[in-house]
């Protein structure tokens, strides 16, 4: 470029003026070396010619394998993307996996039946142990068990591996102490039952995996469970996610909750009264119902024994069973009261119509008699429901005719299942007429020969309570998401009218008449007029396929008779010590009416009994229990505690306090307490500290002021 | 030749008339491309490597590039063997002094920075060679025992370099000789006898290495598993530069550099990040650019005015021509990852200023070029 702008005459002096700034420049040094003949100059700018022609065809090379690999293979940018994008899966299991927070279950007064409290568990980087035997060691010590084991599993030839699942707080804090290489902890949600045993066989249970294996919640799993997110992220060289394609919304991890039309405070009186019937008639299982029969809300199902689903490990598979839907019975003479509404239903008998009893036995055959334990002689229609007469209600039940019976026996809901809403539910057994012996009808007749779910009887009953028309169970009040809005509601549903309200209403006073003069008088609670039926099913002996000596104590009932506000179902399976419904099954009935009227806020009235007449003393409708008392009957989760109230104390005093509970103090000014964070009842994990405020003074307004 | 001239004779006049505009050009291209792409990089390893480059890049001009440029280049010439000397020197005081990095001791800690001395030492047997044979004018080539001498002389920093341990700068040193040699002739049978003198050393030279280099060629050569994930790395530059496409993924958006995937997206494989930010448009520029460079060092040597100028230039497009063919061997997966850098692109301040100082040396001869041509 220059020769071309540079003349070159020019150029010369310019030349010689550089090169005289050369210090040691020489004309003749240069001569001697110079490049100067033409002969060698043409031959260096060939061999310069053919090095550059060389120097290209291999950038030429170089620039091809450039363009095979950058133009025309494409699969190596996908393979780029590739190993960088991971995907991960959070709210499953596995290494990169978030717990789901799995939502809550409330009772119909939003205590929380099932919570998720959030716990550590500990894992192993097993390559980057150094002393597997020491770290073993160590953490046996903290999670116990025995080296060994640990060992095994810091033995494995992977690159994660789950120690322990969910162990409780101050184990985290202790193994975090630890300051193990290789070792780590990652929160998990665990699932917590407070209410410990309440509704255990309701509420079922959720595996480690926080997913649900029985009652609601297998039942509402999906409803629950926390979502799962699954988030493109891209991994680095060392296999690290780093989640830059999309942050996870954290939230959608929680999970949506379940509100039950379970009363957590009618199924502990429940609970109770069956636990102490159970104990004192020496049982096998016992069941209760209390339903609303106006709506069809379940308010407390139980099935004793007992189930914790937070130990439900230690419990047996057969324990876990909601028997008041999954399991059936004989109804046994409970069923009288059935057939009684449906045969003054259908105007083939009125209730003051004396029934002919025969002299308590009645011959089918040379070999089968039907006989009645008690004889009593003029008894009308309603006497047959009153004294439960065998012979009676065979000739009520042929007077409505086989058709017309089995058809009210569906209408009561039998044989169906009642859709509540719990996985497995039984449907029972009611064969059709025409397989029907004659015996077999009389046996139908006072609920034998038959089979019928607890829940289906408790429906059947309410339709008595009810004027007649048969509800939908419900034992679910709302599903709401994970932002609290309700998504799905259940309202009361009429499935079907089944006897008229006449009929019902007759029936309610037999069945009154059962408690104040029948076989019933043990349902008898002061202050409230309750109608029931008893029932003393003779249990088939599974071997012999034949009625055996064991037996089922029944009682089914409402309360008050006029306006029923609960149905009550109680069965008591295989009592040893007496087995007649009146006797076994009556008192728990009267137990739990007594407690649970005053609770849903019934008055008591003037009972009229025979020559009894009891005058009611006002009682003041019954407030649910108070978050006080429900954190006094329920245990805080492993490894936290709930903080005692200071209110009041002295500084020493609350220290000491605060020592006992195993909580540290952290107090501001002198004097009594007047204040205090957290407060009281809250749930802390052991050793927090409480900041408590102290004044001279012990004011009543401050006081109450931190109570609020 | 002594003809008036309206020209004014002061010296800033004829640099500018004279100046060597392409050379400039072609290394301030290849310069920016080493900024932008070390901005990219820089941002994975958290260091502002863009900004220290460029500092380097002033430093190497204004104390390196321009003395060397405007220093008549006989008066290195006729201290070459001095300064081969002292760098040697330098380069024992490595071994006895020297700051060790990454298990190689390669540096002298010289208060503000590190020196890498063996960088320099490219520069200093261009130089002694370059002297050594625009002397000895040969026709039908040179004998091994005209050979004797300056391969003996490269044997020293040879040596010393292998003990920092670093092969590639070493074999590069006794590439530079060859080339000059070669392109000044070698005798056929001279040619022959080295080659099998080569055979015969390569078992003494396999045994003379250190592990981690006989690791590096025994994965290049797949004889063995790859024990550190070196190969796994180096797969990987070749995914990266295969994932540049056409059009390249584009500024800071490579995830194989990015993510870390690629070893040493800043110094070695530098040109992996290039070409998968840049694609193949991109890197044909670069290589473009390098094969300009290195064809233009060569037309400076043609052009030179005296032998010594123009073997000079020979070596300084040598140094160029095999660090870009080695360091794209590796990113490609061609051969052994042996740590040579790419010119001006590649991050360190010894490695910048060692090109400019030969940038500096090709100016110095083209601006002379044409004084005895006429």
């Amino acid at each position: 470029m220059i020769e071309q702008t540079t003349p070159r005459r020019t150029r010369a002096k310019v030349f010689s003026a550089l090169a005289t700034q050369g210090r040691t420049a020489s004309r003749k040094e240069e001569e001697k070396s110079g490049v100067s003949t033409g002969k060698q100059r043409r031959w260096l700018h060939f061999r310069i010619g053919v090095l550059t022609l060389g120097i290209i065809m291999l950038f030429g090379a170089v620039l091809n394998r450039m363009f095979d690999l950058q133009v025309e293979e494409t699969d190596l940018d996908e393979m780029a993307q590739r190993q960088v994008e991971g995907s991960v899966t959070l709210g499953a299991g596995g290494e990169n996996h978030l717990d789901g927070h799995r939502g809550f279950i409330f009772d119909r007064q939003g205590y929380e039946l099932a919570i998720s409290v959030e716990v550590p568990s500990v894992y192993a980087h097993p390559k980057q142990i150094e002393d597997k035997h020491e770290a073993a060691r160590q953490l046996a010590a903290v999670l116990g068990g025995s080296p060994d084991t640990i060992y095994a599993k810091l033995e494995k030839e992977r690159s994660f591996v789950w120690l322990d699942r969910k162990i409780t707080p101050s184990q985290g804090d202790a193994i975090r102490e630890l300051k193990l290489r290789g070792i780590g902890l990652k929160r998990a949600s665990k699932r917590y039952y407070p209410a410990q045993d309440i509704a255990g066989q309701i509420i079922g249970f959720a595996g480690t995996d926080n997913v649900g294996l029985a009652g609601v919640e297998a039942a509402f799993d999906e409803e629950l469970r926390g979502g799962v997110i699954e988030l493109k992220g891209l991994r680095d060289a060392r296999g690290k996610l780093l989640l830059t394609l999309e942050s996870p919304r954290l939230n959608d991890l929680e999970g949506g909750s379940v509100v039950l039309s379970i009363d957590q405070r009618i199924q502990r009186i429940t609970e109770a009264a069956l636990e102490r019937t159970a104990t004192e008639f020496k049982a096998k299982n016992a069941i209760g119902i209390v339903m609303d029969p106006k709506t069809g809300e379940i308010l407390s199902m139980a099935t004793w024994p007992r189930f914790n689903p937070n130990r439900f490990n230690d419990f047996e598979t057969t324990d876990w069973r909601n028997r008041a839907v999954l399991d059936v019975y004989e109804p046994g003479s409970v069923f009288k009261l059935l057939l009684y509404a449906a045969a003054l239903d259908a105007g083939v008998v009125k209730p003051h119509e004396p029934i002919d009893q025969e002299h308590g036995k009645m011959r089918f055959s040379s070999e089968v008699t039907l006989s009645d334990t008690h004889v009593i002689k003029n008894l009308d229609a309603e006497g047959v429901v009153v004294q439960s007469s065998n012979i009676g209600a065979y000739k009520i039940a042929k007077r409505l005719g086989r058709e017309a019976f089995y058809q009210k026996i569906l209408d009561f809901g039998f044989n169906a299942k009642t859709d509540i809403g719990v996985p497995g539910e039984s449907v029972g057994i009611v064969w059709p007429p025409k397989r029907w012996a004659e015996i077999t009808f009389a046996n139908i007749a006072f609920g034998q020969g038959i089979s019928v779910s607890p829940i289906q009887l408790a429906m059947a009953v309410s339709v008595i309570a009810n004027d007649g028309e048969l509800m939908k169970p419900l034992l679910f009040k709302e599903v709401r998401d994970r932002e609290g809005n309700v998504i799905k509601t259940w309202e009361p549903e009429v499935k079907r009218r089944v006897v008229s309200p006449e009929a019902a209403r007759l029936t309610r006073i037999a069945m009154e008449k059962v408690v104040t003069e029948g076989t019933g008088m043990r349902a008898w609670v002061d202050g409230y007029r309750v109608g029931g039926k008893t029932g003393t099913p003779q249990k088939v002996d599974p071997r012999t396929k034949k009625y055996g000596n064991k037996w089922m104590a029944n009682f089914v009932g409402f309360a008050p008779v006029d306006n029923p506000d609960i149905v009550v179902v109680i069965l008591i399976d295989e009592p040893k010590v007496s087995h007649l419904g009146g006797m076994v099954a009556a008192p728990a009935f009267a137990e739990i009416v007594s407690q649970v009227l005053p609770y849903r806020g019934i008055q008591p009235e003037a009972v009229y009994a025979g020559n009894n007449i009891t005058f009611p003393t006002r009682v003041e409708p019954a407030d649910p229990l108070t978050d006080a008392e429900w954190e006094l009957a329920s245990e805080p989760p492993p490894g936290m505690l709930r903080v005692p109230d200071f209110m009041g104390l002295s500084l020493a005093d609350t220290l000491t306090a605060a020592r006992d509970a195993g909580l540290t103090i952290e107090p501001e000014s002198t004097g009594f307490v007047v204040d205090q964070w957290p407060a009281k009842g809250a749930e802390v994990a052991v050793g927090t500290p409480v900041q408590v405020t102290l004044a001279r003074q012990y004011r009543q307004s401050h006081l109450g002021y931190a109570q609020q | 030749m002594m003809q008036r001239s309206t020209l004014t004779n002061s010296r800033l006049t004829t640099w500018t008339r004279l100046f060597d505009w392409v050379l400039l050009v072609l290394v301030g291209c290849i310069g920016a491309i080493g900024f932008l792409n070390l901005n990219a990089a820089s941002s994975i390893l958290a260091q502002p490597l863009h900004i220290m480059q460029l500092l380097w890049f002033g430093v190497g001009i204004v104390l390196f590039a321009i003395p060397c440029a405007v220093v008549d280049y006989r008066f290195f010439e006729r201290w070459s063997y001095l300064i081969f000397g002292v760098v040697g020197f330098m380069l024992f005081l490595v071994l006895l002094v020297g700051t060790e990095l990454n298990g190689s001791r390669r540096w002298l800690d010289i208060g503000l920075f590190n020196a890498q001395p063996s960088e320099l030492m490219k520069v200093a047997v261009i130089m002694m060679i370059a002297k050594y044979f625009s002397s000895r004018e040969k026709r039908g080539g040179y004998s091994l025992t005209d050979l004797a001498a300056p391969f003996g002389l490269i044997a020293v920093p040879m040596l010393l370099i292998l003990r920092q341990p670093d092969l590639g700068t070493a074999v590069l040193l006794l590439l530079l000789g060859l080339s000059i040699a070669f392109f000044e002739g070698v005798k056929a049978s001279s040619v022959l006898v080295l080659f099998l003198a080569a055979v015969a050393m390569a078992p003494v030279a396999w045994l003379g290495m250190q592990d981690y280099q006989r690791d590096r060629i025994k994965t290049f050569l797949q004889i063995e598993e790859d024990p550190y994930g070196r190969d796994w790395q180096v797969k990987n530059s070749v995914i990266a530069v295969g994932a540049g496409g056409t059009w390249g993924r584009g500024f800071g958006k490579g995830t194989q550099i990015q993510k870390g995937f690629v070893p040493e997206p800043e110094n070695d494989f530098a040109l992996a990040n290039w070409a998968e930010e840049r694609g193949f448009v991109g890197s044909t520029a670069l290589l473009l650019l390098y094969l300009a460079l290195v064809a233009w060092a060569l037309r400076i040597a043609r052009g030179a005015r005296d032998r010594f100028g123009m073997l000079m230039s020979v070596g300084v497009a040598a140094l160029i021509f095999w660090q870009v063919i080695i360091n794209v061997g590796m990113v490609l997966r061609w051969m052994p990852v042996v740590g040579i850098t790419l010119p001006l692109v590649s991050y360190g301040g010894s490695s910048v200023v060692t090109v400019l100082v030969c940038m500096g040396l090709l100016m110095n001869v083209s601006v002379r070029r044409h004084v005895y041509k006429s």
